[in-house]
């Protein structure tokens, strides 16, 4: 198998995994919330890595009214998927498969959710169906707060860091580590998944790069119009 | 050796992110034994471990 045809493979026993899973099975309804956002999560992940593999054919081209057919060749593009695809897995390894104690593990678990709604209630007034969702996720994050409070992870929060998680000043906390008590970095929870120290700094901080339009990554950019 | 970096880092993503999901559904667990890649997912989470130990893997 060539490089290709080895991410097909993967990508395929991938997809079969997910396929067969049925998490409306599970009867404890918090535990069933949380399985459903990691099967999500791991289908945004497969979203990502088939998207990878489709920009990576050489035949790829589109059709520019002005120049014709254009070949469409974007590593750079390639290389920012690829690091959102590493860190969809992860916050599914930090979030859902590494938290052992109970604790942990939930406390993980809401401030990630909490810090996704807090991000809808920056969002500007809109329309009334928009002022409504906004008023039901603040409730949302009312009843997560709530079921924080007899964390003993929570509870040995500064006030400051508490009132954060409401506000959303504090959407980091999710990566906390009793261990180290502190919040990890991507690097630090890329290197407890097992990733090597090249892929957990060097590499994630080169499709970083690409993502935030690094002078570096701008430097390689070739060409972008090449007729096919 | 990283020949093409973000296919080589797709395919260890590829393969932790297999063992992780299929860890926690049990069923997924089960579909992955019989498709027999057991062995090629557990190979992939072995290079993206010590990837970079020897200079050519930078290259």
């Amino acid at each position: 198998m060539n490089s290709k045809q080895e991410l097909l493979f993967l990508i395929d026993v991938m997809a079969q995994v997910i396929s067969v899973v049925k998490v409306s099975s599970v009867n404890d309804l918090l535990e069933k919330e949380r399985k459903i956002d990691a099967h999500n999560l791991a289908n945004r992940f497969l979203q990502f890595a088939m998207t990878v593999l489709h920009l990576s054919d050489d035949s790829n081209t589109m059709n520019l009214p002005s120049f014709g057919d254009i070949k469409l060749r974007d590593p750079a593009s390639m290389d920012v998927l690829t690091r959102a695809s590493m860190e969809a897995f992860l916050v599914f390894h930090q979030i859902f498969y590494s938290p052992a104690l109970g604790d942990e593990k939930w406390f993980r678990y809401w401030i990630y959710k909490a810090a996704g709604l807090a991000e809808g209630q920056d969002l500007p007034e809109g329309k009334p169906e928009h002022q409504e969702l906004k008023k039901d996720e603040k409730k949302l994050i009312e009843t997560i707060i709530d079921n924080l409070k007899s964390n003993t992870i929570f509870m040995s929060l500064k006030p400051k860091q508490k009132e954060g998680i409401a506000t959303g000043h504090q959407r980091d906390l999710w990566r906390w580590s009793a261990t180290a008590n502190k919040p990890l970095s991507w690097s630090e929870i890329a290197t407890s998944a097992g990733l090597s120290p090249m892929l957990a700094r060097y590499m994630y901080g080169h499709l970083s790069g690409h993502a935030h339009s690094g002078s570096r990554s701008v430097f390689q950019t070739q060409k972008a119009i090449v007729r096919g | 050796m990283l020949a093409s970096p973000s296919l080589d880092t797709m395919k260890v993503l590829c393969a932790h992110m297999i063992t992780e999901y299929t860890a926690i559904f049990k069923e997924a667990h089960d579909r992955l034994l019989r498709t027999g890649a057991i062995k090629f997912v557990e190979a992939w989470v072995q290079i993206g471990g010590r990837l970079g130990e020897k200079p050519q893997d930078l290259l």
